[in-house]
């Protein structure tokens, strides 16, 4: 028996390891469950695609124009409560950003662990994928404020850009309040640079949330950004919590 | 119960010995394995309709490993010891559970990325290339830590098979 077949024979029979009888009625139960929420999901993601192309026509139809609602596209259906009102995972709005790193696209979702306590569970989650269905989504970096308070007003779980891997990742986080408008100052360039936003539910129509990220150029340093404000739709100043 | 139900807990039943021993390979821990494995399962059946006439057993495989490299990206990264453990003494290496049992401490003394190459490639038989793909690496990147993880394991480079191209299909769970 050559070295690498005594390797294998180990990992085919490992010592102190012995398999369990799993519960695939269970397992099926589950899996039903998973199976029902994908399907929520993904039509979701093709709803939220339709429309972010939609809405980028409109944007560049209309520069200059005057700060409306959000700019960019519209939540996609919320996790269908009566099926998952306690089930953890990915919960509401897929955020595709459109921009990719080899071959699979930047998104970012919110997962929890109990979805009727979004304020001490909810987690902000950059992911990439290839189909944007749930099986598929890489999770890159997973961001959340410790404690409760994830749904008092303000910014949360903001994660800077940097390079993993050797990929760009954009600066992100989402905020809770009625912003028409984030920016941040380039430290860089001294220039004020405006996020991208979608509207984030849950379950609550009234949760008020959104996702925010900042462009950046796949392959190159993260900008630096500092500064960050939210505006209301006349201009005021937001709350930044904390 | 469907017929569909019926396929998978047949596929279920068959595969459900190798995911767990290919989780604790990948883990350490018995107990983690056996979450892995049932959360796989789960996907599994989730996605049955369309994975049940492609390949199945490669679909567990790969929904296993991103289960196991998403808990290790979750709470911190591990990291990887330079120094293994000391092989069994030479009395002792006539004893197969003694060798087997270094063996798979010393898979667990790998890091994350090397252990994940070594069981996808000389576990479930995956090619390089299929490797790469599962683990979101470059096929240089996995053939390094490859070498370095048998290098690590004391397995001489001789004993690594001819790498398998694209198109061969895996040897399955």
């Amino acid at each position: 028996m050559t070295q690498l077949e005594e390797l294998k024979d180990a990992m085919h029979s490992p010592p102190d390891f012995a398999p369990a009888p799993l519960d695939l009625a269970q397992v099926m139960t589950v899996g039903g469950r998973m199976r029902r929420r994908r399907r929520y999901v993904v039509g979701g993601v093709s709803a939220l695609t339709v429309t972010a192309l939609l809405i980028g026509g409109n944007q560049l139809a209309g520069l200059g124009g005057p700060a409306g609602g959000l700019p960019a596209a519209g939540p996609s259906a919320p996790m269908p409560s009566t099926v998952n009102s306690s089930a953890p995972g990915v919960l509401g709005t897929v955020v595709e950003t459109g921009r990719e790193a080899g071959g699979r696209q930047w998104i970012i979702y919110v997962e929890t662990t109990a979805p009727d306590d979004l304020d001490s569970t909810l987690t902000l989650v950059l992911g990439r994928t290839k189909t944007v269905t749930i099986d598929d989504f890489r999770i890159e970096i997973v961001s959340s404020d410790p404690g409760a308070g994830r749904m008092r007003p303000g910014f949360h779980a903001v994660e800077a850009g940097r390079l993993l891997d050797g990929r760009t990742t954009p600066t992100f986080g989402y905020y809770v309040g009625d912003a028409t408008r984030i920016t941040a100052r380039d430290a860089t360039t001294g220039r004020t640079v405006e996020a991208h936003r979608t509207a984030w539910q849950g379950f609550a129509p009234a949760d008020q949330m959104q996702i925010f990220w900042f462009d950046f150029a796949q392959g190159q340093p993260p900008a630096k950004l500092t500064g960050l404000t939210a505006y209301d739709k006349d201009g005021t100043r937001l709350s930044s919590g904390g | 119960m469907t017929r569909g139900d019926d396929d998978f807990v047949a596929f279920a039943r068959a595969s459900s010995v190798r995911l767990q021993r290919a989780a604790y390979l990948l883990t350490g821990d018995g107990h983690q394995a056996e979450e892995a494995a049932q959360a796989t399962l789960v996907r599994v059946y989730a996605a049955w309709g369309s994975v049940r006439r492609k390949d199945p057993y490669a679909y567990a495989r790969q929904v296993l490993t991103n289960l196991v490299i998403d808990q290790w990206r979750r709470p911190m990264r591990e990291y990887a010891t330079e120094t293994m453990p000391e092989q069994p003494a030479p009395h002792d290496i006539a004893d197969v559970v003694a060798k087997r049992r270094w063996l798979i401490g010393a898979l667990q003394a790998l890091s994350p990325r090397e252990r994940a190459v070594i069981v996808l490639r000389h576990f479930f038989d995956a090619s390089e290339a299929e490797v790469a793909r599962e683990l979101d690496l470059s096929a240089g990147t996995v053939k390094s830590l490859n070498s370095r993880a048998l290098a690590k394991l004391r397995i001489t480079a001789g004993s690594v098979p001819p790498l398998r191209l694209e198109t061969e299909t895996g040897a399955g769970l």
